[in-house]
């Protein structure tokens, strides 16, 4: 079972730097768990559904937060769809902006596994504010299925 | 033998909705006298506690049902009346975190254990924003949903 994550990731202390060669208009995928509805709010304040900020926090081991890079997709002619290869069902896909996560203080690096190769990590302390920040900062690529107005 | 796993799922699922109740509310779940945000918050939850390991595809724990017990137990103590439903999403370490985005106010917490609480909160409007861990003094976490429950109000009555 893929958890999006290379082994390296779990060893403890792994040093990562911010890598330049990742433009601040890189799109940075995360999938979203939306059917059923698990990270997906409904924000009134912007009048949309969107990620929750806890779609946008490092795993669960302390490793940082995976994404998918799109300009390595696009160097590899895939679609940014194809982020969602073997999780169509249940998921859709959220995208943010690098320049998004240097403004909140995070680095940006490549790191390809196996499975994807356009495998990434967005590293840096990530307090509720900056989870949040990058929830709002993102659009649909994939879009979940449901209604208009939240309930 | 008789199957008993239907039964045991059932005596589950049961107990995944006798979360507590404060002694003033005692009365049978769905009663209407339950606010809104009470009923649909355990709904909520008794979904959120059949999530599997790896739920997120990035390697997710499921939920914890003491942190959910805690959790329910908590804001039930703090909710003032009128309380706006909350979303209630799982988190990556297999805990709940309570959601309001509404009358230009962001409000967040997660329930880390019985005594502790980090919250997040944004009033675009009051220029104020903070974030900050809670123990046994809830507070001040307390005052900002009344805030909120104030603000989301008056926004109805007003339109």
């Amino acid at each position: 079972m893929s958890t999006g994550r290379s082994k390296l990731h779990d060893m403890a202390f792994v040093a990562y730097r911010d890598d330049e060669t990742i433009a601040g208009d890189t799109l940075l995928l995360r999938r979203v768990p939306t059917n059923p509805a698990i990270n997906v709010v409904w924000d009134d304040n912007l009048r949309c559904w969107r990620p929750s900020s806890a779609s946008f926090e490092d795993h669960e081991n302390g490793s940082p937060m995976s994404v998918v890079l799109s300009d390595t997709l696009e160097q590899l002619g895939r679609p940014m769809e194809s982020a969602l290869s073997g999780y169509e069902t249940g998921f859709s896909l959220a995208a943010f902006p690098a320049s998004l996560a240097r403004a909140n203080g995070q680095g940006v690096a490549r790191d390809p596994i196996p499975e994807e190769p356009a495998h990434g990590v967005v590293f840096g302390k990530k307090t509720k504010a900056i989870s949040r920040r990058l929830a709002k900062g993102s659009r649909w690529i994939v879009p979940p299925d449901l209604p208009d107005r939240g309930i | 033998m008789a199957d008993t796993s239907a039964i045991a799922s059932m005596e589950d699922r049961e107990y995944r909705y006798r979360l507590p109740v404060s002694s003033d509310k005692e009365s049978t779940f769905g009663d209407p006298y339950f606010p809104a945000w009470w009923t649909q918050s355990l709904q909520r939850i008794g979904l959120l506690l059949d999530l599997e390991e790896n739920w997120d595809s990035y390697g997710a724990r499921p939920i914890d049902r003491r942190v959910a017990y805690n959790a329910v137990q908590i804001l039930q103590e703090i909710a003032p009346a009128g309380l706006p439903v909350p979303a209630i999403v799982p988190t990556a370490n297999g805990r709940l975190q309570f959601e309001w985005h509404a009358g230009g106010i962001d409000l967040e917490f997660e329930v880390l254990s019985a005594v502790r609480i980090l919250a997040s909160y944004e009033d675009a409007e009051q220029g104020v924003e903070w974030e900050k861990e809670f123990d046994y003094d809830l507070k001040d976490l307390g005052e900002v949903l009344r805030i909120l429950t104030h603000r989301v109000h008056g926004a109805v009555q007003a339109a």
